[in-house]
């Protein structure tokens, strides 16, 4: 049996009920990435595998789209 | 920003042979106001000529980049949601990439059930950011006067510390002066010596 009750929600990263990152949000790219810009790792970031590679996609997309630097 | 909705996206979700689409472009900065409406009309015109039916557009208007893109600060964004048929896609990214006033694009596959969302861009964060710090003026005030009992606090503990030293100071000083005393009498006895000696004194050995 899953417990979905205690299951921690990404809300604020992904759309709800999704593990979809919009790389638009800029809020979210800029508080997961470091000073320096680079995408921050699994260990600081601590959410799970599926939501950590959609965020490294949406930033990387984001990035290609001159909404957030590459490097500082 | 502007928002437009055409289409209910939900009669286009039900068709199993499309797909929903979205591209976000960067349309040329250095235009004028007139020269950037004609230019979208164009990119438009080219996504419907693909059998795209357009759900949503959204335009952020001229906004800076974050870095220069073909020597350029500044672009048009514009966001278009539509639903096509997945093998022009690729037809669709070529003939982005071939028009002049297009800096960047991006063509993505959205999930179903994607809802277009807005979100606050970063001027709008440096607004919000303002109040926080005025809310941080007006704590202050309080600080301060915890500071004032603080500071009175301090000022009784330097009197007593002073009283004390004062104290010390007292023994500090006879101490000093006997020392002086004893040097001095030492110096004298030093002289003495030196006067015997000088004057061939019977005990002078080296």
């Amino acid at each position: 049996m899953t417990h979905k009750k205690n299951r921690k929600t990404y809300d604020h990263i992904c759309i709800p009920d999704t593990t979809y990152v919009d790389y638009k949000n800029v809020r979210v790219m800029r508080k997961y990435t470091t000073i320096y810009r680079r995408i921050k790792p699994r260990y600081y970031t601590k959410v799970p595998m599926v939501v950590q590679k959609s965020l490294a996609r949406a930033i990387k997309n984001a990035r290609f789209m001159a909404l957030i630097p590459f490097t500082k | 920003m502007s928002k437009k909705t055409t289409s209910s996206p939900e009669e286009m979700q039900s068709r199993e042979d499309v797909l929903a689409y979205e591209v976000m472009a960067i349309l040329d900065g250095s235009t004028t106001e007139n020269q950037y409406k004609k230019n979208l009309a164009e990119l438009k015109q080219l996504l419907e000529s693909f059998g795209a039916e357009i759900s949503h557009e959204e335009e952020w208007g001229k906004r800076g980049l974050a870095y220069p893109i073909k020597k350029q600060n500044y672009g048009y964004y514009v966001i278009f949601n539509f639903h096509m048929e997945p093998t022009k896609a690729q037809e669709l990214k070529s003939q982005l990439r071939i028009m002049n006033f297009v800096l960047r694009d991006l063509v993505l596959k959205t999930p179903k059930g994607y809802v277009p969302q807005q979100y606050s861009l970063d001027e709008e964060e440096v607004k919000k950011t303002e109040p926080v710090k005025e809310e941080r003026n007006e704590e202050k005030p309080m600080k301060k006067a915890v500071r004032e009992t603080e500071e009175v606090a301090e000022v009784k503990e330097e009197k007593v510390v002073k009283k004390k030293v004062e104290k010390e100071d007292t023994d500090k000083e006879e101490a000093p002066k006997v020392e002086e005393k004893k040097h001095k009498e030492k110096m004298n006895q030093l002289n003495q010596k030196l006067e015997q000696l000088l004057s061939g004194g019977e005990d002078f050995n080296l």
